[in-house]
């Protein structure tokens, strides 16, 4: 076990490595003049100059990004071309907003995808399994940026209950960003609960149980769900990575202030340091996700051996 | 040649859907033509059957060119990212070895961007335009092809018709696209299809965060986002957007989903 996971983490290394160079060359790729951008295309030389050397553009690049790699390692992501602030702190101040919008998603997915799977499980190809199953496929196809303005047409406009855009009004202002974040979630998840939990009940143990007698309900919740919750949880944590970037839509459509809405920003004013730093810091967090997906499916169902010897 | 009967459907729905938004398109008024006497008219029959717009443009004609606008970036995306990412996953996974793991860990780096991350980041980079956001989201799009023709490649090149051929001394093409393709190629469709809904929906995405196709060219993500706008007087400019958009991407995920219960016999 503690070999699968070193194992693991010394794969992760690279990854990460590839993952600042590419962000790192990427920025540098592209068409179009940060100087131009940020100076306008008539700006004499010689503040072109100075501004190049403020923001370390006139060295080599190889030097460029050895300086990169050097402020990353103390936490620091840059400064931002257009308000001047380091984009470490621009990231941290929207982080909780963004952490909040997707952990409300994510509660709102599980609250409606468990029963919904476990409902489609128990009736197999029965018409509540096909109309749950074409429920989530629904759910699936549906874009969040339709899904939203739909929402907020109906809830905020015609019925006035909720508010249009924000994060002003508490608790109310949270529920329909949540819902449309949640959505395409929940619709993965119940799938992959009907599927699990079906896997399981073709268990002999759970054929041992029922014979002995026991009741449906102690059988699928506390005897199935246990062993079909090993892959959700997983899936669960690969999720909420995914979850950061499919709120980068939501929160334009409801002008939430968190990491999707600077990354907009940022994308319209031609920042391309809060850009990297923003692509950055979503990617490491979705690996980490990943990683610890990995090893807590290790850690909970033993019966996983990765390579040899792991 | 029989066609392979996984590729029928997703063929007829395509070409189906292709005729549908083009008949439509040529029943709507002018796409472009401004008219400001009347704005934001209600759905019906004189009014081009779905209405017009913030500028008084025919919002039937309008919706059938993004629609197919949609069609033709999804398909673009589905064909350069599937063969490339496809040729790359059966060179992966037949070689093997250092080749296979270098390959692997370029993946792992690709798939470290969740979602439209790196698409977004992209076509933002490189500006707006619909060459852009094809070329944004294959750079996204190919890493599941390469994986999945990996771990057929991987399985496949060990069974014996294709160590016969190796043995035989045909060429390493012929091997690869005669052989080891033909029995990779289920999953790979299926993989297909849904890549082309996603990406559908991430073209979309990027249209409403007014990253792709830029005005007056329509497109369903910037009808959308434009709609939003006008939503209390106006909802059909936003629910007719999502609509089709919704429609075409539900299409492709039930031929998908179907294929893939019929690759899956567990379930």
């Amino acid at each position: 076990m503690s070999k699968f996971i070193l194992n693991r983490l010394l794969q992760f290394i690279p990854t990460v490595f590839g993952v600042v160079t590419l962000t790192f060359f990427f920025i540098h790729m592209v068409p179009g003049d940060p100087l131009e951008a940020l100076l306008g295309e008539d700006a004499l030389a010689a503040d072109r100059a100075a501004l190049a050397a403020k923001l370390g553009l006139d060295k080599p690049i190889w030097e460029q990004f050895t300086t990169y790699l050097y402020h990353l390692m103390q936490g620091d992501l840059g400064t931002s071309l257009y308000s001047g602030r380091p984009v470490t702190n621009l990231i941290l101040e929207r982080l909780p907003a963004t952490a909040e919008l997707a952990f409300a998603a994510l509660f709102f997915a599980i609250v409606l995808s468990f029963p919904m799977g476990v409902f489609a499980a128990q009736r197999r190809k029965q018409w509540p399994d096909k109309v749950t199953m074409a429920g989530s496929l629904l759910g699936f196809s549906m874009p969040n940026f339709w899904l939203g303005p739909l929402l907020i047409m109906f809830f905020s406009l015609w019925l006035g209950w909720l508010p249009v855009s924000g994060r002003d009004d508490g608790l109310w202002s949270l529920i329909l960003p949540a819902i449309t974040l949640g959505t395409g979630m929940a619709a993965v998840l119940s799938r992959l609960v009907r599927a699990s939990l079906l896997e399981v009940m073709d268990a002999d143990y759970i054929r041992t149980a029922r014979a002995k007698g026991v009741n449906k309900h102690t059988l699928v919740w506390h005897h199935a769900m246990r062993n079909a919750l090993l892959p959700v949880v997983t899936v669960l944590f690969l999720q909420a990575g995914t979850l950061l970037t499919g709120a980068i839509l939501t929160e334009a459509v409801f002008s939430w202030p968190g990491l999707g809405t600077l990354m907009i920003d940022a994308l319209n004013q031609r920042d391309y340091a809060v850009v990297q730093g923003g692509v950055l810091f979503i990617a490491m967090v979705y690996l980490t996700m990943t990683l610890l997906a990995d090893i807590l499916y290790a850690f909970i169902d033993p019966r996983i051996k990765y390579g040899k010897g792991a | 040649m029989r066609m392979n009967p996984y590729l029928r459907n997703f063929i007829l729905f395509v070409a189906a859907a292709f005729a549908v938004t083009g008949l439509l398109q040529s029943i709507g008024g002018d796409a472009f033509a401004v008219n400001l006497k009347g704005l934001l008219l209600p759905p019906s029959p004189e009014n081009g059957w779905l209405g017009t717009d913030e500028l008084g443009r025919d919002v039937l004609s309008r919706l059938m060119i993004g629609g197919k606008l949609s069609l033709v970036v999804g398909l673009s995306v589905v064909i350069v990212a599937g063969t490339f990412g496809t040729l790359i996953g059966l060179i992966s996974g037949y070689f093997g070895g250092w080749v296979d793991h270098v390959i692997m860990r370029i993946t792992d780096i690709f798939l470290a961007f969740p979602g439209i991350l790196l698409a977004i980041a992209f076509a933002a980079l490189m500006g707006p335009g619909v060459e852009n956001v094809i070329f944004a989201l294959c750079l996204m799009g190919w890493v599941g092809f390469a994986r999945l023709a990996r771990a057929q490649a991987l399985s496949l090149s060990r069974m014996a018709y294709v160590e016969a051929s190796q043995v035989s001394g045909m060429a390493l093409g012929h091997i690869l696209l005669k052989h080891i393709l033909p029995n990779a190629a289920a999953p790979l469709i299926v993989e297909a299809i849904f890549a082309m809904a996603g990406a559908m929906i991430a073209e979309a995405g990027l249209s409403f965060l007014g990253l792709g196709v830029q005005p007056p060219n329509p497109s369903l993500g910037a009808m959308l986002r434009e709609g939003a706008r006008y939503m209390p007087v106006a909802p059909h400019l936003v629910l007719a957007p999502g609509l089709l958009l919704m429609a075409l991407v539900l299409g492709l995920n039930i031929i998908g989903d179907n294929l893939r219960d019929k690759l899956d016999a567990r379930l």
